[in-house]
């Protein structure tokens, strides 16, 4: 299994409308360069790419994040609404300078092909056209964090005030 | 001349050697309870967002995320290396981690007898070893200085994860491939027309999806206290980055040897060029004639933004002035690395 990398160099955009069933993506700055992974899909929702098209999805999902300064665990797939529909988000750990490495697999094992298919489950209309489906994961760039600032700063700063005894060191 | 062997290839008492000079920076106490070892680890944390004289209330990262990441580290390790050899009493080189060779490293390099072992999942505390935050009485070896128990992280530069070494989180996604490592140092792709180290620069430092393993994954590979901006608090920091320098110093040569560079400092992108990856010149420190903090010599006006005023009082100041056309030469700054 390849794994994709996210970094300054590019990519923002990452095919997900794959005949795989796992992918890998190597995430430099989470926090710092990329907030979160959004998909995004050439769908409308009268063509399927509803809210629930959306929950479809995250639900078809198992995604793990990796990092250094924690055990693998988990990581959160969102879909929240918005004013302009639904979004559908997947965190990249927590904020660091080096890189997390995230893999994302179907919980059924289907493609990812197969569940965005299967999700969007779009009734034919008149309102329907029929130019490929198109399903990307778009890296959204960091914003309020700047780029290799350690969030443990503030951390030290508190700890620098209290009194700390060093007797002990070696 | 400092040379730099693969640390699988090291025989015990190169190893030895290491170690304890690593263990002497250690109890060499710079000011209460910090070490000359500690003041190095701050420097790294501290050089991640610094206010110069001209940022204009910006900070800069003087030594990640441009091109004078390998200048600048290459700068860092020389003068670690330094006080390594002033701490023993002899010349010390760093070896490197020879990312390929996994075999080493697994039976070599992160063994009790060296480094200690990397352990999957979770960070823990290291748990063999003479990098333990105590090691036991029989377990210290021979060359073990007087008044140590162990090898412990400051309180300063722990990052929440205790006063012991920890390691974790790793993943199989490692090593790398040698064939996309041969093509890295070879590489000299002109992206628009600019220059190749920019290509260089960004796929060690961060990886591409060919060769996702180089700098970050290392990291993130090794884990624990090796994941944060005070990561040289593991030792394997130092080796992990003079592999890096060691295919930075490959590519320089390969470039001279192929005549697409008439000479080093052609292998380094002119000041005025622009990354093809943003639009924007390199940053003050990371262009050829630019000094590289903390080594300004004299100038007045810099300070660390990035660390908390604890540790911004106990970084090391240098007296020479170290620009990075300084440092292209490895032969001139004395390193030359040994074939594994």
């Amino acid at each position: 299994m390849e794994t994709l990398v996210l970094s300054k160099v590019g990519p923002r955009l990452i095919d997900f409308y794959r005949a795989e069933n796992r992918m890998a993506i190597a995430v430099n700055g989470p926090g710092m360069l990329f907030d979160k992974l959004e998909l995004l899909t050439n769908r409308t929702a009268l063509e399927g790419a509803s809210v629930d098209f959306y929950r479809r999805v995250a639900a078809g999902l198992s995604v793990t994040v990796a990092c250094p300064h924690a055990p693998v665990r988990l990581a959160e797939v969102r879909v929240e609404p918005h004013r302009l529909g639904a979004e559908l988000s997947i965190e990249l750990g927590p904020v660091s300078m080096y890189q997390s490495l995230l893999v994302i697999k179907t919980l059924g094992g289907e493609t990812f092909r197969e569940l965005i298919d299967c999700s969007l489950a779009a009734e034919k209309t008149p309102f329907t056209f029929h130019e490929p489906t198109q399903a990307m994961l778009v890296a959204v760039r960091a914003v309020g964090h700047q780029e290799h600032h350690s969030s443990a700063s503030s951390e030290l700063e508190r700890k620098a005030r209290a009194s700390h005894n060093h007797a002990d060191h070696a | 001349m400092s040379i730099r062997k693969s640390a699988a290839d090291l025989t015990d008492d190169e190893i030895a050697k290491f170690l304890e000079a690593v263990l002497i920076l250690k109890t060499i106490e710079v000011a209460p309870g910090f070490s000359a070892y500690d003041r190095f680890v701050a420097l790294h944390g501290a050089v991640m967002g610094v206010l110069t004289p001209d940022s204009g209330g910006e900070t800069v990262n003087f030594g990640h995320g441009n091109i004078g990441f390998l200048p600048w580290h290459r700068q860092y390790l020389r003068s670690f290396e330094k006080a390594l050899s002033d701490a023993l009493g002899e010349q010390v080189a760093i070896p490197y981690w020879d990312w390929a060779d996994d075999i080493g490293a697994a039976n070599r390099l992160f063994t009790p007898d060296f480094l200690g072992s990397l352990r999957w999942g979770s960070a823990r505390d290291l748990s063999d070893g003479v990098l333990r935050a105590t090691v036991p009485t029989a377990e210290r070896p021979a060359w073990w200085p007087d008044g140590v128990s162990g090898f412990r992280v400051d309180d300063l530069l722990e990052e929440g994860r205790g006063e012991a070494l920890e390691r974790g989180s790793m993943e199989a996604d490692w090593p790398p491939q040698l064939p996309w490592l041969n093509a890295l140092v070879s590489v000299n792709q002109r992206i628009d027309g600019r220059h190749p180290l920019w290509v260089f620069w960004a796929i060690i430092e961060q990886g591409i999806a060919q060769l996702s393993q180089t700098h970050n994954a290392g990291h993130r590979f090794v884990g624990g206290h090796m994941g944060g901006m005070f990561s040289p608090n593991d030792p394997v920091f130092w080796m992990h980055h003079a592999n890096v320098d060691r295919l930075w110093a490959q590519w320089q040569q390969l470039r001279l040897d192929n005549g697409l560079s008439a000479n080093l400092r052609e292998t380094y992108p002119d000041p005025a060029e622009a990354s093809p990856f943003d639009g924007r010149v390199a940053p003050e420190g990371h262009k050829i004639g630019d000094a590289m903090w903390p080594w300004i010599g004299s100038t007045p006006g810099y300070s660390s933004a990035s660390v908390s005023s604890a540790v911004r009082e106990r970084l090391p100041a240098f007296a020479e002035r170290v620009r990075v056309e300084d440092v292209l030469d490895t032969d001139a700054i004395g390193v030359s690395y040994q074939a594994p």
